[in-house]
């Protein structure tokens, strides 16, 4: 015989050792088992990367609105800096 | 309650909740103990990471103070907002939106490219049928465009354009899923029932209790411009009913004893005892919600234009690929031309703008019931105000009872109390008011209660005919006289007040003096909205002609009328509107129902009468006139960005076909660029059309 028929016979006890036992294996309840802790943890996953997301959001939140203060604080003192200047003209207008 | 302070910035706050989770019913609790907080003007609350972020404008001790006296058991949520909050909703789309990505980006990095290629083509797969069958029909629309590239790219063998392009069509989609069920969620809690006392009838009395108190079987008594609280079986009375809020026909239906009202319609006319059969409604919210998608008020014009353009477009595209073809002999050409279409941008960001819009209209306290009306608002050029409840405040007081025929001032007020406090008016409400800040406590002590709209009311006390009203009502319908001797003591009456007269069997009583002052911002709002281009301002109100006269030359409108009844106003409004404007109408009470379904955009005040809630398109809840002024300028904000949403998606889609056709764009790139524009586009759709002003007077500017 040759390896050819050699790996069709293989093949054919597989398929068949599979389809009685490895199907029951499975199907069993330590199998079952397994099943439910891994969809534990796969949505363990999920939720520990949505709260990732979520913290995502509040940092930018964070960012801009302490990037628009800033804009604010230095928009203020620029106005400040500006108003002074204007008085201090007229103050030297009316001395003259 | 402790919080730990996560970041700090002026006037925002972010605080972290010291506890290990947070279910949603209790970020729910949170955010509205907050929200009722003073100084605070947005509040988000994350029930994934326990964070509140906190906007206020108050002092920074008062709201630490507040959060520390948070505790979830002392504080429960309003009933509507715990179990209809959008937050599941918003949870499990947000969760579907990072899915489709963090997928996609996992999908590219980790799995081997044989997995990757099957993948693609077997989510290609619905999109190629959907479009098959489509041209099978005879019909050529956006799904067959969408078809044919991802179909053509699989077959070259281009899996990542095949990948983004249905990647970025699926965001889209999802984008306007999670608008469209956010909008109508919101809309159907707003117009959810909000009535929490009603009449309860035990034997011959009516007791006013809370509606959580009522059983079934209790008797209730609805008058007429009430809300009918519960569904159940007419017991006593013929009415005519308003199921609007059901069914959307705005035809009153008459009900009998034995027949069934539900839940949220409202009486029309005359006055029915009810006997309750179901407890409460959580079934009505759902009812809501088929009507809401159901009418036809919720897509605009501009939005099914939009759509039937881009179906039009279609054959266009495919037309122009194969010129290009025909044109070139270069495949890689026409498949860029034919890559790039009009019609999936216009048909996701229109709605998104439009429902975005409706969205923005309520941060400023107005519930818009559909699309239809804020075109309607941009185009309107007249508004007509009710006086009373709108350009006032709705909160008249008694300022003076002048008694005739030598009764007592407080029997007087008592007695008018008595009969007053049946009706939802507000000058009703002042004579209420009066009689209880002056301690007089009125038993039942009359017989049957009859209201005539806009004229008065009218009852029986101890055998003799006692009736309160206008003047019009008392003397000229009722035919009542002054007591002799009295008469100058009747014509010094002071005119600035609004007078309610009370005649008891056929003899002037008393007169009760109402002061109706005018809100502070009537006239500046009237001087914006002119010059927003409102070309005409009107004032209709039953008062007499000189209230009347002295209130229009304070605020300002350009016309006004006296003495209106009901069906004036109504005729007023179809005779404008047949002169070819758009009119916008605004009022509160039960009088003013008909002249609000006969406006084009009928506007209520949400504090007023249930029946003009349940019949306007729009509610504001007033506690600034300028809300109007910031509906405006969302309405015109939003025919602004349509118009530019055109102009964008079709100037940046043909200037990417004429490179496509050029050949200086692979199919790849113009694909991919056309699919994230489009996305751009809608994304900015779904922002807001105009900056959160400090205060709502700076909407004047």
């Amino acid at each position: 015989m040759n390896f050819k028929s050699y790996k069709h016979l293989a093949l054919f006890v597989g398929g068949t050792l599979f389809g009685s036992a490895g199907l029951k294996l499975l199907a069993s309840d330590d199998a079952k088992k397994v099943y439910t802790h891994t969809t534990a943890a796969a949505l363990r996953v999920k939720e520990c990367a949505m709260t990732t997301v979520n913290k995502v959001q509040e940092n930018a939140g964070d960012i801009l609105a302490a990037a628009k203060e800033i804009n604010e604080q230095r928009a203020a003192a620029k106005a400040a800096a500006e108003e002074v200047v204007p008085e201090t003209v007229e103050a030297e207008a009316a001395q003259v | 309650m402790k919080f730990k302070i996560l970041h700090e910035c002026r006037n925002r706050l972010r605080v972290q909740a010291v506890q290990p989770r947070m279910t949603m019913d209790q970020a729910d609790r949170l955010d509205s103990y907050l929200q009722r907080l003073p100084g605070v003007t947005r509040v988000t609350v994350h029930d994934r990471t326990c964070c509140a972020v906190i906007c206020y404008s108050g002092p920074r001790a008062d709201l630490l103070r507040g959060l520390a006296k948070f505790s979830y058991e002392t504080c429960s949520a309003e009933d509507a907002a715990a179990v209809h909050s959008g937050r599941a909703l918003n949870r499990a789309y947000e969760e579907k939106l990072v899915g489709l990505v963090v997928g996609k980006a996992a999908r590219s990095l980790f799995l081997p490219s044989i997995l990757n290629t099957a993948y693609t083509v077997v989510r290609a797969v619905p999109y190629v049928l959907r479009g098959l069958r489509c041209l099978l029909r005879r019909q050529l629309r956006v799904e067959v465009l969408d078809g044919a590239s991802i179909g053509v790219s699989v077959l070259r063998g281009d899996y990542p354009t095949a990948g983004s392009v249905m990647l970025l069509l699926r965001l889209g989609e999802l984008l306007e899923e999670w608008t469209h069920k956010k909008s109508v969620d919101d809309l159907a809690r707003c117009m959810s029932l909000n009535i929490d006392r009603v009449w309860l009838k035990t034997g011959e009395e009516e007791v006013l209790v809370p509606l959580s108190q009522v059983r079934v079987d209790d008797l209730v008594c609805v008058r007429m411009g009430g809300l009918i609280p519960l569904d159940g079986v007419v017991a006593e009375g013929e009415v005519m009913v308003n199921q609007a809020s059901l069914t959307g026909e705005s035809t009153p239906v008459a009900k009998r004893p034995g027949s069934q009202v539900y839940a949220g319609t409202v009486v029309e006319e005359g006055e029915c005892v009810l006997q309750v059969k179901q407890q409460s409604g959580s079934g009505r919210y759902d009812k809501i919600v088929s009507m809401i998608e159901q009418s036809e008020k919720l897509k605009s014009t501009a939005e099914s234009r939009a759509g039937n353009l881009a179906d039009k477009l279609v054959p266009y595209t495919l037309a122009g690929s194969g010129l290009v073809y025909l044109l070139t002999r270069n495949v890689t050409r026409a498949l860029s031309v034919l890559m790039v279409d009009f019609s999936c941008a216009l048909k996701l960001s229109m709605p998104l703008a439009v429902l975005s819009a409706m969205r923005e209209a309520s941060a400023y306290h107005a519930t818009v019931k559909g699309g239809k009306l804020l075109e309607a608002i941009a185009q309107a050029d007249t508004i007509v105000f009710d006086k009373t409840g709108t350009l006032t405040y709705a909160s008249p007081v008694v300022a003076q009872v002048v008694p005739f025929g030598g009764r007592s001032e407080a029997d007087m007020l008592r007695l008018a109390a008595c009969l007053e406090e049946h009706f939802p008016h507000s000058m009703a409400n002042a004579v209420v008011q009066a009689a209880k800040e002056r301690g007089l406590s009125h038993e039942e002590m009359h017989s049957k209660v009859e209201y005539l709209v806009a004229h008065g009311i009218s009852s029986t006390v101890e055998g003799e005919k006692v009736i309160i009203g206008s003047a019009h009502f008392v003397f000229e319908d009722e035919a009542c006289t002054v007591p002799a001797g009295e008469r100058e003591k009747f014509d010094a009456l002071p005119g600035e007040y609004s007078h309610l007269y009370l005649a008891i069997g056929g003899e002037l009583a008393a007169v009760i003096c109402i002061a109706d002052p005018l809100r502070r911002e009537a006239a500046a709002v009237i001087r914006t909205l002119r010059r927003l281009g409102v070309s005409k301002t009107v004032m209709l109100t039953g008062d007499s002609e000189r209230t009347a006269a002295a209130i229009a030359a304070q605020v300002g409108v350009d016309e006004y009328h006296s003495e209106v009844l009901p069906e004036d106003k109504a005729h007023y409004v179809t005779a404008e509107r047949a002169r070819g404007r758009t009119v916008i109408m605004i009022g509160d009470g039960i009088n003013d129902s008909p002249a609000l379904s006969a406006a084009n955009v009928g506007i209520a005040i949400s504090s007023g009468a249930a029946i003009a809630r349940e019949i306007a398109d729009v509610t504001i809840s007033a506690s600034s006139l300028f809300e109007l002024v910031g509906l405006r300028r969302i309405a015109a904000g939003l025919m602004a960005r349509i118009r530019s949403n055109y102009r964008f998606v079709i100037g940046f889609n043909g200037s990417l076909i004429a490179l496509g056709a050029l050949g200086i764009l692979p199919p790849a790139s113009s694909a991919m660029l056309h699919n994230l524009s489009t996305l751009g586009v809608s994304l900015r759709s779904m922002t807001n059309l105009m900056e959160l002003p400090e205060s709502l007077e700076a909407l004047a500017q």
